[in-house]
C-alpha cells in the first residue's frame, strides 16, 4: 500500500516535471544560435489566400538558399491578426509575418529594415513611391509584396445576351448606376443582378476616396454622395440588398461565379480566384476587367489600393536569414511568382509587368489596366484606423443607412462624431 | 500511550499527503488555468496594454472611461434587454414542457429528447439554419406572415429593432431543453402523497399546480432563474454567428464588446475592466443564489 502511494506521488511529480521541461525545451530551441553556414529554420505567418503562392516562391528561394528552411503558418483571415499577435506576444513567435503594417506597428516588434536594405544593396526602385509612403517615422518597417488594387470584373456572356455594350474604361458612378439597372432582370429566385457590391464599408466609401477625401477627415461631407450612390443602387434593385447578403452569407467570389451577376467590384486577387475556378471547371462564362467607375471630374482608372507587407520580428534569432527571405519574397524574385499568379505586386518593373500579363493565353484579356492605375490608399495607414474607423464606425453606421434606419445625412454626421470621439481622441497626438 | 498516538498522526499525515497527491492535477489545473488568469486580468484592468512591451499602470482610468463610453453603455443595455426577454420566456416554456412531459403519455421519451436536442446541437450549424428561417424575403416566417396579410413583416436579424429579439428566440429555443430537464427532476421528486391529499380535498389540476407543484418547486425555480440570468449575461456564440453584433450596434452585448475590445482592438487592459464589471454583475447573482440555497436547505 505504502509503496503504491509513493509510486503514485512520484509518477505525478515526473508528469509535472515533464510538462515543465517540455515547455523549457521549446524555448531553448528558439534561442539556438544560427549562423549562415548551418541550417536555419524560420517560421512565417501568412494570409491563407497567399499561402500557396508563398510556397511556390519558397521553392525557388530554397534552391538558392538550401540552408534556410521556412515553415509557413496561416489562420483564417477573420482571426488572422488576433492569432498572430497572441503568438508573437507569448514569445513563440514568427521570424517573418505578412499583414498590413498599420495593424502591427503598435506592437513595437517590427524590425527596422533600412540598415539591411542598404547593406544588401537591395534594389527598391521597383516599389516606386510606395517605398516612402509606407515608412513609419522615417523608418522602413516592412516591404509590400502585394498591392490589392480595386477593379471591376464583368461577365461578358451576360452583356452579349442582353446586347449591351461592354462597360467602358471611363465610366462615372452615375453611368455605372444606369448600366447596372439596364443589366438587371428577372425576379427573386432567378434574378440577374446588374452588379454585386461586397458588404464591406470600403465598397461604398471608395468613390469619396477616389476624389482625394480621407475617411478620418473632420469634414466628411464628400462621403454623402458616396453613400447615397450605394443606397440608390440598392433602391433600384440592381444589386443584392445588404440584408439579403447578410442573411444568405453572400460572398463576392461565389456570387460572381454563379453567373447571374454582370459586374463585380473587388480587388486584384479575384483574378487568381477566377482563374482557379476556370481551371476547376466551375465557371464557363467569359469575363474581363475594366477600371472601377470614378466620380465626375476624376481621372479614369483612379482606384484604391491596400498594400500588404512582409514584416520582420526584431526579436528574431536569425536576422540575416530572415531578411534574406523577406528580400526575396518582396523583391523581384518573389514579385515574379506573385505576378504570374495574377496578383499586383509591390515591386514592379518591366520584367514583372511581363510576368503579370503573361503570354496572353490566360484571362482576363485587359489585365493591363491594373498596371496603369492611379491609386489612393484605402484608408490612412495609422494605428487603429482599420480596426476602429473602418471595421466599427463605417461598417456599423453604413449598415443602418443601407437599412433605411437613418438618412445618409444623419449617417455621415454620426460617423464624423464617432471618428472624433472614438478614434481621434485616442490615437491622434 | 504516546507511541501509538504518534503512529496514528503519522498515518493521517501520510493519508493527507496521498489525498493531496490525488488532488494535485486538479489544483495545478485550477491555479494555472483559472486562479492566475483571474488575478492577472484583475491587475490588467488597471493598466493600458496592447499585448506587447511596457505595461502602463493607469489606476482607475479604465473604469472611469467605461462610464462615458457609449459603446459600453449600448452593450450594457443590450445585455439587460436580452436578459429580460430571454430568461422569463425560457423558464416559462421549460416549465410548460416539463409539466406536459412529466405524465406517462405515449412516446414521452421521444418528446423529451426532441426538446433537449437543440441544447446539444452545434451553435454554428444551428445558426445557419436559423438565418434561413429568419430570411426577410425568402424565409418561412415572413412567407407565412405575408400569406396572412401582413404587408411589412420585420427584417428579423437584419433589422436593428428586431435583431436582439431574434437572437433571443434562437437562444430560448436552444436553452429550453436544459431547464426542462432540471424541472423534470424537480417534478419527479415531489412526493405523490401530497397530490393524493389534495385529491381528497377536492382540488382540481390547476389548483394542484399552484398549491402543490409551484411551492414544492420553488427552490428549483429560484435556482434556474439565477442560472438563467448568469447564462444570459454570458451569451456570445449566438451573437457572434447570427449577427456579429449588427446591424449597427443593435446586438452588441457585454461579452461581445469585451471580445471586440481585446481581440480586435487589442486593448487588453480596457477589456479586462469591462470583464470585471460583468464579473461583478454575475457575482451579485451568484451570491443571491448561494443565500437562497442556504435558506431552502435549512
Amino acid at each position: 500500500m505504502r509503496k503504491k502511494c509513493w509510486s503514485l506521488v512520484m509518477s505525478l511529480l515526473i508528469l509535472v516535471g515533464l510538462v515543465l521541461t517540455g515547455c523549457g525545451d521549446s524555448e531553448e530551441k528558439n534561442t539556438a544560435k544560427g549562423d549562415s553556414s548551418s541550417e536555419v529554420n524560420l517560421k512565417m505567418a501568412v494570409f491563407p489566400a497567399d499561402e500557396e503562392t508563398f510556397k511556390k516562391a519558397y521553392e525557388e528561394f530554397h534552391k538558392e538558399n538550401p540552408n534556410i528552411n521556412i515553415e509557413f503558418e496561416s489562420f483564417p483571415q477573420k482571426q488572422y491578426y488576433e492569432k498572430i499577435r497572441i503568438q508573437l506576444s507569448s514569445g513563440i513567435g514568427y521570424d517573418l509575418f505578412a499583414g498590413q503594417i498599420d495593424t502591427m506597428v503598435d506592437t513595437g516588434i517590427l524590425a527596422p529594415l533600412d540598415e539591411h536594405i542598404k547593406e544588401s544593396d537591395m534594389d527598391v526602385s521597383g516599389f516606386g513611391n510606395m517605398y516612402d509612403a509606407m515608412k513609419v517615422e522615417d523608418e522602413v518597417l516592412g516591404l509590400p509584396y502585394r498591392k490589392s488594387n480595386w477593379m471591376m470584373y464583368y461577365n461578358k456572356d451576360l452583356f452579349d445576351e442582353k446586347g449591351v455594350e461592354y462597360p467602358s474604361d471611363d465610366m462615372t458612378w452615375a453611368e455605372f448606376r444606369e448600366l447596372s439597372e439596364k443589366m438587371t432582370s428577372g425576379k427573386a429566385g432567378n434574378k440577374t443582378y446588374g452588379a454585386y457590391i461586397q458588404q464591406w464599408p470600403q465598397t461604398w466609401y471608395m468613390s469619396a476616396v477616389q476624389d482625394g477625401a480621407s475617411i478620418i477627415d473632420k469634414d466628411l461631407s464628400p462621403f454623402k454622395d458616396a453613400l447615397q450612390n450605394r443606397v440608390d443602387l440598392e433602391k433600384d434593385g440592381s444589386i443584392m440588398s445588404w440584408s439579403e447578403q447578410i442573411t444568405t452569407g453572400a460572398h463576392y467570389n461565389a456570387a460572381f461565379q454563379k453567373g447571374n451577376v454582370a459586374m463585380n467590384i473587388i480587388g486584384d486577387w479575384h483574378v487568381a480566384q477566377l482563374r482557379q475556378a476556370e481551371a476547376d471547371g466551375d465557371i464557363s462564362f467569359d469575363w474581363d476587367v475594366v477600371p472601377i467607375p470614378h466620380p465626375e471630374g476624376v481621372q479614369k482608372n483612379t482606384t484604391l489600393a491596400l498594400p500588404v507587407g512582409l514584416m520582420m520580428n526584431k526579436n528574431t534569432k536569425h536576422e540575416e536569414a530572415a531578411f534574406k527571405a523577406l528580400k526575396f519574397f518582396t523583391g523581384k524574385e518573389g514579385a515574379k511568382t506573385f505576378a504570374s499568379e495574377g496578383y499586383i505586386t509591390g515591386y514592379v518593373d518591366d520584367e514583372i509587368k511581363e510576368a503579370y500579363l503573361g503570354d496572353g493565353s490566360q484571362k482576363p484579356e485587359n489585365l493591363h489596366y491594373f498596371l496603369e492605375t492611379k491609386e489612393y490608399p484605402e484608408y490612412p495607414m495609422l494605428p487603429g484606423v482599420k480596426n476602429i474607423v473602418v471595421q466599427q464606425i463605417y461598417k456599423q453606421e453604413g449598415e443602418l443607412a443601407l437599412l433605411g434606419e437613418q438618412t445618409v445625412e444623419e449617417t455621415i454626421k454620426k460617423i464624423e462624431e464617432r471618428v472624433q470621439s472614438e478614434w481621434a481622441s485616442k490615437y491622434e497626438e | 500511550m504516546g507511541a501509538p498516538k504518534k503512529k496514528k498522526s503519522n498515518f493521517t499525515r501520510k493519508n493527507r499527503l496521498v489525498a493531496y497527491a490525488f488532488l494535485l492535477p486538479n489544483i495545478i489545473g485550477f491555479l494555472v488555468f483559472i486562479f492566475i488568469p483571474v488575478i492577472a486580468s484583475f491587475l490588467m484592468s488597471f493598466t493600458s496594454w496592447n499585448g506587447f512591451g511596457q505595461i502602463e499602470f493607469i489606476g482607475f482610468e479604465n473604469y472611469v472611461n467605461l462610464i462615458h463610453d457609449p459603446n459600453f453603455r449600448i452593450s450594457f443595455i443590450n445585455s439587460i434587454l436580452f436578459l429580460l426577454i430571454s430568461v422569463p420566456i425560457t423558464l416559462f416554456l421549460s416549465m410548460v414542457a416539463a409539466v406536459a412531459l412529466n405524465k406517462g403519455i405515449r412516446f414521452v421519451k421521444v418528446f423529451r429528447t426532441a426538446v433537449f436536442l437543440p441544447y446539444v446541437t452545434a451553435t454554428v450549424a444551428v445558426a445557419a439554419v436559423w438565418q434561413l428561417v429568419f430570411n426577410p424575403t425568402m424565409g418561412p416566417i415572413n412567407g407565412f406572415l405575408s400569406s396572412i396579410g401582413i404587408d411589412n413583416p420585420p427584417g428579423w436579424l437584419t433589422s436593428p429593432e428586431w435583431a436582439l429579439f431574434s437572437v433571443s428566440i434562437v437562444y430560448i429555443w436552444h436553452s429550453v431543453g436544459y431547464y426542462m430537464v432540471l424541472y423534470l427532476a424537480g417534478l419527479q421528486s415531489i412526493p405523490k402523497n401530497l397530490y393524493e391529499a389534495a385529491d381528497i380535498d377536492g382540488a382540481g389540476p390547476i389548483s394542484k399546480f399552484f398549491n402543490v407543484t409551484i411551492p414544492m418547486m420553488s427552490p428549483i425555480i429560484f435556482f434556474t432563474t439565477i442560472i438563467g440570468v448568469i447564462n444570459s449575461f454570458k451569451v456570445f456564440d449566438f451573437i457572434f454567428v447570427l449577427t456579429d453584433g449588427g446591424p449597427g450596434r443593435s446586438t452588441h452585448v457585454l461579452v461581445y464588446d469585451i471580445y471586440n475590445t481585446a481581440f480586435k482592438q487589442f486593448e487588453y487592459g480596457y477589456a479586462s475592466a469591462m470583464a470585471y464589471v460583468l464579473f461583478l454583475l454575475i457575482l451579485i447573482f451568484t451570491f443571491l443564489q448561494y443565500q437562497g440555497q442556504k435558506k431552502w436547505n435549512n
